[in-house]
């Protein structure tokens, strides 16, 4: 049940109201009054489409009442999906402990009905994956990688929907994407993302390498960005890019899909969850990265509502293997077709998505979690 | 320059990518001493072999051509960067002697970039 501040000044409501009850989690974010414009939009759709993601069984929307974002239009769009929508601000309920009330009563109204869900079989379209690199090396683009762009392929064939990002490693192999895309709009659209995210690196002056790419990628042998994009693109199989979208908003039909937004975890995940993404897999190369247990990228953790298949591919990082789903790098050892590791990255998917908890969701990393949103303008 | 030569499983390898490519990926680290190195396909079919001179780590890449200094570094097929200076087969290939041929000038290709 998730529990949605409209506002960042509803964050403090929003983890007492969830405090203790269990299957309640309280999203909170970095939304202030001090944005403008695009921003707003892009945060009021995102709020909307986390609380229409399908791992979001119940929503409860709480405020202060006096928020930029428009706490009923949030409300009236999540519950068109059907689902139990509720709101509590600090206004309606005129103080903040009869606020708190008010939320856990509903809370704890919806546990029960929460608890009686049962899963049923539905057909791979109502399925939308991420695909996400991270700690990359050479090793990414020679195993995981490929392999997952092999799963990838294969779901969309059987009608899955699949999402990427991180428009600033596509900088070198942008070309590869715009030769797929499936109209003129949407290879406009990824090209001129791309574009603008190499624009803004330029304009510092600043040689990128160090950051993209990465010291740790430098470590592993990627020489430069056009290296590590045309290594990472491979995660997006072969199929018709058909969408590419804003963060904050979600493809407008299915197949494969791209949504700007550079490569920041946090943000990532929020972005994909709120484009509809009920999981993630997530390749990494090898190097310090791979041994953080959790999550790497992330200063939070992960999210609850988009569970992440872990694939690693370095066969050198066999101490880390035990933090990860799915180990890639037998396609180096020659033990393992790229075939074969496809097929146990599907399989992986599928339990998943039926409600096999991942590595990470079986040790989540507990910490204090608040979310930043992507903007783009000022902070007033 | 490419020799065919059978694999042997005690030797190193190195994978090419793509037929284009002017660099292999190394699955082995290269001692001082240096070392023959097997190359093979992305799906491991043996094709040649190249000599590496040098110290090359785990991952890294070679050249399997001689590249001349401004000449494109090919991988998957396409340019991943620029020669800063001229590049004998079987020399280590990174970040001293190639560039961005997007983001930053040829001349910071061999700057203080720490790792």
């Amino acid at each position: 049940m998730l529990v949605l501040p409209v506002g960042q000044c509803a964050n403090e409501l929003a983890a007492r109201v969830a405090a203790g009850i269990p299957a309640a989690y309280p999203f909170l974010h970095t939304q202030p009054c001090a944005h403008l414009g695009e921003d707003n939009t892009a945060a009021q759709h995102c709020l909307i489409g986390l609380g229409r993601n399908p791992n979001a069984a119940a929503v409860l929307l709480v405020g202060v009442g006096c928020e930029a974002l428009d706490a009923d239009d949030i409300m009236d769009d999540m519950a068109a999906t059907g689902k139990p929508v509720h709101c509590v601000t600090l206004e309606s309920a005129g103080d903040f402990e009869r606020a708190v009330t008010e939320g856990r009563r509903w809370l704890r109204a919806q546990s029960e009905a929460v608890a009686r869900l049962h899963r049923e079989p539905v057909s791979l379209s109502s399925l939308t994956v991420a695909v996400k690199c991270g700690g990359s090396d050479t090793t990414s683009a020679l195993a995981g990688n490929p392999a997952i762009g092999r799963a990838v392929d294969d779901f969309i064939d059987r009608g899955a929907s699949v999402v990427f990002s991180e428009t600033t490693e596509l900088i070198g192999a942008e070309h590869l994407l715009a030769d797929r895309a499936a109209t003129d709009t949407v290879r406009r659209t990824l090209l001129e993302a791309v574009h603008r995210a190499e624009e803004r690196i330029r304009t510092t002056g600043v040689d990128p390498r160090g950051i993209q790419p990465t010291p740790g990628n430098i470590r592993g042998g990627l020489t430069t960005l056009e290296e590590k994009s045309l290594g990472g693109v491979l995660k997006t199989g072969t199929r018709p890019l058909q969408s590419a979208f804003a963060w904050g908003s979600r493809a407008d039909v299915p197949g494969l899909a791209f949504m700007d937004c550079p490569a920041n975890v946090p943000q990532l995940l929020i972005g994909w969850a709120a484009a509809g993404a009920t999981l993630l897999v997530f390749s990494v190369g090898g190097g310090v990265p791979a041994r953080i247990p959790s999550l790497i990228g992330t200063n939070v953790g992960g999210l609850p509502l988009l569970p992440i298949v872990k694939v690693l591919s370095n066969p050198r990082e066999t101490d880390a293997r035990r933090f990860f789903d799915i180990y890639a790098g037998t396609i180096l050892e020659q033990s393992e077709s790229l075939d074969h590791v496809a097929g146990r990255i599907t399989a992986a998917v599928l339990e998943t998505a039926s409600g096999t908890e991942t590595l990470y969701e079986q040790h989540p990393w507990p910490g204090h979690q608040i979310w930043e949103l992507l903007t783009h303008g000022p902070t007033v | 320059m490419i020799t065919a030569t059978p694999t042997d499983s005690d030797r190193c390898v190195a994978i090419l990518a793509h037929c284009d490519d002017n660099v292999a990926t190394l699955l082995a680290d290269i001692p001082a001493d240096g070392a023959v190195v097997d190359l093979v396909q992305q799906d491991l079919t043996h094709i040649g072999s190249i000599q590496c001179a040098a110290p090359i780590p785990f991952g890294h890449k070679t050249a399997v051509r001689s590249i001349p200094r401004g000449a494109d570094i090919v991988k998957f097929g396409a340019v991943i960067g620029v020669a800063t200076e001229s590049i004998c087969v079987g020399q280590h290939v990174h970040i001293q002697n190639v560039a961005s041929a997007r983001l930053g000038t040829p001349e910071s290709g061999s700057s203080d970039a720490k790792h």
